[in-house]
């Protein structure tokens, strides 16, 4: 997956980034034939997608004219957007179309980019349209990543990615026995209607695994193109609530099954006709990562009654006032490691998957915070802690991952690591027997 | 209260962040992460990363400038996330090694953080020096320095190849062997090596030394490890090494013809040393194609002291895990570990473990992630291909008497 919060700030800054991921030796080493058609310009907000004072986060914004931000008031800039192919993970690569990647030689996936033109040693040079440099040579492109940076669903339903880092879905259930798949590419603008036409997908809402023959038996849905081309739709036999069911698609013929694990707590609402940037101040962060960066503490509240207390997803939507300190003593973070441990648990129980960000971070805070306080403790408890920390660390930043492409398989793995770390630090400080 | 104090000044300083117009860097990125390149990732890429990840490395990229590492922000996060780097394949907390790496849980958490973060700069005021590829042996120059002839070429078309050198030693006396070391010709494509003593050199050798002693196994990026002080491997008289290097090119020398010239360095213990020896545990020859784990063991007949372990080197995508079982039932974890191509290396106990007479070796080796005994997070292990070849793991080791089992 792409790191949410590069790409939002590649969204949010784009019109003025010189190069983000494509290195400065790629970066400038490109150019395109002579008689090349270049993409329109569109202007953007340089605010899109910043988490604002009031802790909501700046909707965005794009328009096909100059002009200033609805919103913020800001000037909005020029940016003209491409599509480039690059390598899942190493996207130092940038290619005109598909192939394989020269480092690890998975296929490339495609990507939007900002195109502008620099000269070598130049890298204040940065303009829209290809020039003369300095010393007479021809200015070279330049790709500057930008997509994603909204992944706020649109008809009340919920969000994924798709593991291409390009497709976005939303999943909505309007009414029982109704499901509804919106699909969109990485700004979260609607597909266009040549690639609906090439995706394939059903709603799956039982399924069973044969241990021995490890075939898979599914009851499922095919989902079906509506009239106007704007979801696809698949009648099911789930008629109560919390409804969960799998989406499996294909965004090409070729391509592989994507897996989108939706629970539908209830039925939604979709918000109709209602503007979208009216409802900036109720979006949810575009990147989650964005908004634990930019409120290192934040964290769902604590209860009193820490047994109990597994958070509704809203009130894990963070915020400077929920910023919470960490304890004074090991064995109160240790504590708060547990509740954060059962929250996470709870929303992979209940399917809200792209709330987990939260708890995950949470305790990765905590454990932190345990590991600079580990010098007080005896050396083997410090043996068994210390590597403990770093899985749960690293599975925390996986679960922030997988928590936004929706796979339960993918989040439950990272959860096993997850609950495997926490337990191994709970035993260390439970208390004798 | 300290982490609360710092906690509500990031939050003031994120708040005037943006008020006053978000903070932006050198490529005018706004800036999320709290961590910059200049002030806290650099020190961490160049202590944890810059043996390999500079100019001239055997890594596919330099880390050691801004502008040079900032595009990689994606592929740090992904690697970190996973474990896959640093390389090391032991699972942390059972036995602790002397030779694991020591990145610890904040440096990863930094890194991450300013990889998600806009990967700002910092202060270019504050950019770090030039950082040039360690040309030199790290544990100073050995007693004896092999060159390995003939000059190996790699042409163009070639991406990856692996070659055998035997070098005389040209000793004239036995000799006392407590480190050993490769240092790359042309580092950016010396991915890794085994150096041993070539067995049919060896008149005196026991059945210990045959059919080859390892003496090393070298991989890009880690310091050797010498004996403790008493131990060493013995050299016999007029040996000569067998040294396999494999070389593979990074995406950046595709296309390139490309040559080698690296040397072994060998260094001496002063004075009679203990033997370490060699102690095999190997399953019986694998019959079938099959995914359920196998299971293999082998009793200590005397008292040892177990140095380091190692899996065969030609082993691999096998997970591995080593329980020693004293003779009055008590069972304790060796190592579990991820045997990955290419990354095959000597693991040092921090702590020599004690084996008395009578302990049993118990080996699992999981052949494909089958049920019940998984790897590691982050390390998913595709299938073996099974060729009737027994699964080989060995322990260095020493001799001694009447040691308790513990450790």
């Amino acid at each position: 997956m792409f790191s949410r919060l590069a790409l939002f700030a590649a969204v949010a800054f784009g019109p003025m980034l010189p190069m983000l991921y494509i290195a400065p030796s790629r970066a400038v080493a490109q150019r395109p034939p002579a008689d090349i058609e270049l993409p329109p310009i569109t202007w953007a907000c340089p605010m899109n997608g910043t988490l604002m004072p009031d802790g909501t986060v700046h909707a965005d914004v794009y328009e096909d004219a100059k002009g200033n931000c609805p919103i913020c008031k800001m000037a909005l800039t020029a940016v003209r957007l491409d599509s480039i192919w690059t390598c899942p993970v190493h996207s130092v690569i940038a290619e005109k179309g598909p192939g394989k990647c020269p480092i690890d030689h998975r296929d490339l996936v495609r990507v939007t980019v900002a195109m502008s033109w620099t000269c070598a040693g130049h890298p204040e040079i940065d303009q829209l349209t290809p020039g003369q440099c300095p010393d007479g040579s021809a200015m070279s492109v330049k790709y500057t990543p930008r997509p994603h940076g909204n992944h706020n669903p649109q008809h009340g339903g919920q969000f994924f990615m798709a593991a291409d880092n390009w497709h976005h879905l939303e999943g909505a259930y309007p009414q029982a026995g109704v499901v509804r798949i919106y699909l969109y590419d990485d700004y979260t603008k609607p597909l266009p209607d040549d690639q609906v036409k090439l995706v394939r997908g059903r709603i799956v809402t039982k399924e069973s695994l044969d241990p021995v023959t490890h075939i898979r038996k599914e009851v499922a849905f095919p989902l079906v193109l509506s009239r106007d081309r704007r979801y696809l739709e698949a009648r099911v036999d789930t008629r109560r609530l919390p409804a969960p069911m799998a989406a499996k698609i294909t965004f090409k013929s070729d391509g592989p099954e994507n897996r989108f694990d939706f629970t539908f707590p209830e039925f939604s609402k979709d918000p109709g006709a209602a503007p979208a940037l009216a409802k900036a101040a109720a979006a949810k962060p575009a990147s989650p990562t964005t908004a634990r960066a930019q409120a290192p503490t934040a964290a769902v509240p604590q209860s009193a009654t820490p047994a109990v207390n597994v958070n509704p997803p809203a009130a894990a939507t963070p915020s400077f006032s929920q910023s919470l300190p960490i304890p004074a003593s090991i064995e109160e973070m240790v504590a708060e490691l547990s509740i954060a441990n059962r929250q996470i648990k709870d929303l992979i129980d209940r399917g809200a998957f792209t709330d987990i960000w939260v708890s995950a971070f949470r305790a990765k805070d905590l454990a932190l915070a345990m590991d600079a306080r580990s010098a007080q403790l005896p050396t083997y408890k410090r043996r068994i802690l210390e590597p403990a920390i770093k899985r749960l660390l690293r599975a925390a930043w996986l679960l922030d991952a997988v928590g936004d492409i929706g796979n339960r398989d993918q989040i439950t793995g990272a959860y096993a690591d997850f609950g495997a770390a926490v337990s191994e630090i709970e035993a260390l400080f439970q208390p004798a027997r | 209260m300290k982490c609360r104090r710092r906690s509500i000044l990031l939050v003031i300083a994120v708040i005037s962040g943006i008020a006053f117009g978000v903070e932006r860097g050198e490529a005018h990125k706004p800036i999320t992460s709290p961590y910059t390149y200049n002030d806290d990732v650099f020190p961490i890429l160049r202590d944890r990363c810059g043996r390999c990840h500079v100019q001239g490395g055997v890594a596919p990229m330099s880390l050691m400038t801004y502008q040079n590492a900032f595009p990689w922000g994606e592929s740090l996060r992904v690697e970190l996330i996973a474990g896959h780097m640093p390389p090391w394949h032991a699972q942390d907390g059972v036995v602790r090694f002397k030779n694991a790496p020591t990145i610890t849980a904040a440096e990863i958490d930094k890194i991450l953080t300013w990889a998600t973060g806009g990967n700002p700069e910092g202060d270019p005021q504050k950019a770090p020096p030039p950082v040039t590829l360690q040309r030199d042996w790290p544990l100073g120059k050995p007693d004896l320095i092999l060159p390995l002839a003939p000059e190996m070429m790699m042409a163009a078309d070639t991406s990856e190849t692996t070659q055998e050198f035997t070098v005389a030693t040209q000793t004239t006396e036995s000799k006392w062997v407590k480190a050993v070391d490769l240092l790359p010709g042309t580092p950016s494509i010396v991915r890794d090596a085994i150096i041993s003593v070539k067995a049919n050199t060896t008149a005196d050798a026991s059945a210990d030394t045959a059919p080859a002693r390892v003496l090393a196994m070298w991989v890009p990026g880690e310091d050797p490890v010498a004996a403790a002080d008493g131990d060493a491997f013995r050299l016999p008289a007029g040996a000569e090494l067998n040294v396999r290097v494999h070389y593979k090119k990074t995406y950046l020398l595709e296309g390139k013809a490309m040559t080698d010239r690296s040397a072994v360095g060998l260094y001496f213990a002063q004075g009679p040393s203990k033997e370490i020896r060699r102690f095999d545990v190997v399953s019986a020859p694998i019959a079938s194609k099959g995914s359920a784990p196998l299971s293999f063991s082998r009793t200590v007949g005397e008292d040892l002291q177990a140095l380091a372990f190692s899996p065969d080197g030609a082993l691999s995508n096998v997970f591995l895990q080593v329980d020693a079982v004293s003779p009055a039932g008590v069972r304790t974890p060796v190592i579990r570990l991820a045997v990955r191509p290419h990354w095959t290396r000597r693991y040092w106990f921090d702590q020599p473990l004690a084996l008395p007479r009578g302990t049993r070796i118990e080996v699992v080796a999981v052949l494909d992630g089958a049920d019940g005994l998984l790897p590691p997070a982050g390390t998913p292990i595709p299938p073996q291909r099974l060729d009737g070849s027994p699964v080989r793991v060995l322990f260095d080791v020493v001799r001694t008497a009447g040691t308790a089992a513990t450790h």
